[in-house]
């Protein structure tokens, strides 16, 4: 996997670099950000040009070359911004670390969705909020179709643009506070809290006494 | 006041950058719709046989499609060029083949013209779905 980004980096810039159009929408969703960050799969950094100045921020990408290709760009950022080398299935930070976490164009690359929004779920503190610049399977059978067939090509290549991200972020254990369109139904800025653990009252408890999300 | 002033401004900024992608997305789709029926219509008059210049004809119209949408998604946006371009490349070519199927044979300009038509027919579907699409997150999930 590492192996195809870091071919995937040298055209980077190139082919996933429009920042006209996106770019209003992704500073807008990243201007809420807060407390200590997560961002997953930042590439080579072209979104950090987005990132409001003077947060907290670790960035993770599973490529070397991406890394090496964000340093001179997390260099310029006013604030706190660490580069970390890791796979967004497998965190290695503690439970419950982060106060936000965001993704751009990750949940469509990363090979198991459900295992990275999982570890997110993890590392995200009760209440935290996770941030989402994503493209999905559009609701529409044509424009669907046409995401189907790009699948079948731009698969080899790591990115898969059918999936139902809103509904594994659901299934992942997240309540969905807000979407907007950015790219009719395909391109979504979602945003997503944590539930926060609340003990039951002591009527209402069960008999370990175990706490219940809401 | 100077709040609402600054929110003027920058409502008016975010319009006019909307039309400049709407033009961007025409004059690209319209081009798109030209130049992949116009590559159906050729593989027709090769005078390959129907089946051959319908398989032919899709496939070369479809990398035509790619090339261009390549080459304008740092400008456009890889997803925003791409996806609404395959339609136009996908259907477009396939109504020059059903004229020639019914044995009514298109010339160069009338397929030409049924390319655009089909770009702008794409760009008016494109137009109306996305009022649909954020009618549908504000109904979904009315935070938004």
């Amino acid at each position: 996997m590492s192996r195809i980004w870091a071919w995937r980096a040298k055209f980077y810039d190139v082919c996933e670099g429009s920042q006209l159009r996106r770019g209003p929408h992704k500073a807008a969703l990243f201007q809420e950000m807060s407390g200590r960050v997560l961002f997953e799969a930042v590439g080579t950094g072209v979104d950090i040009q987005h990132f409001p100045p003077g947060r907290d921020i670790t960035a993770i990408d599973i490529s070397d070359e991406m890394l090496r290709r964000a340093r001179p760009r997390a260099e310029r950022y006013r604030g706190r911004l660490e580069l970390v080398r890791m796979d967004a299935q497998h965190l290695s930070f503690p439970d419950e670390c982060f106060d936000t976490v965001v993704t751009a164009c990750t949940m469509c690359s990363v090979p198991d969705p459900h295992r990275a929004l999982r570890e997110i779920h993890r590392v995200l503190r009760p209440g935290g909020q996770l941030l989402m610049f994503e493209h999905v399977r559009s609701r529409n059978r044509v424009l669907g179709l046409a995401l189907d067939l790009m699948t079948i090509w731009t698969r080899w290549s790591g990115t898969e643009m059918n999936r139902d991200t809103l509904r594994n972020v659901q299934a992942a254990g997240f309540c969905i506070t807000r979407v907007e369109s950015v790219y009719l139904d395909i391109i979504l800025s979602i945003r997503a809290e944590k539930m926060e653990k609340l003990r039951r009252p002591a009527s209402a408890r069960g008999k370990h006494g175990d706490v219940v999300r809401i | 006041m100077e709040r609402l002033a600054s929110h003027t401004v920058e409502r008016n900024r975010a319009g006019r950058t909307a039309r400049l992608f709407l033009l961007g997305d025409a004059c690209f789709l319209v081009v798109v719709g030209v130049l992949s029926t116009l590559t159906m219509q050729l593989a027709h008059e090769w005078q390959w046989g129907f089946l051959l210049a319908f398989t032919g004809g899709m496939a070369l119209a479809m990398i035509v499609q790619t090339l261009l949408a390549l080459l304008v998604a740092p400008l456009l946006g890889s997803i925003e060029s791409m996806v609404p371009s395959m339609l136009v490349a996908m259907v477009s070519p396939m109504s020059v083949c059903a004229l020639h199927a019914i044995g009514c044979e298109p010339g160069t300009w009338v397929a030409g013209a049924l390319g655009a038509a089909f770009g702008v027919g794409t760009l008016s579907f494109v137009m109306i779905y996305a009022r649909a699409s954020r009618r549908w997150t504000a109904i979904a999930f009315p935070g938004g």
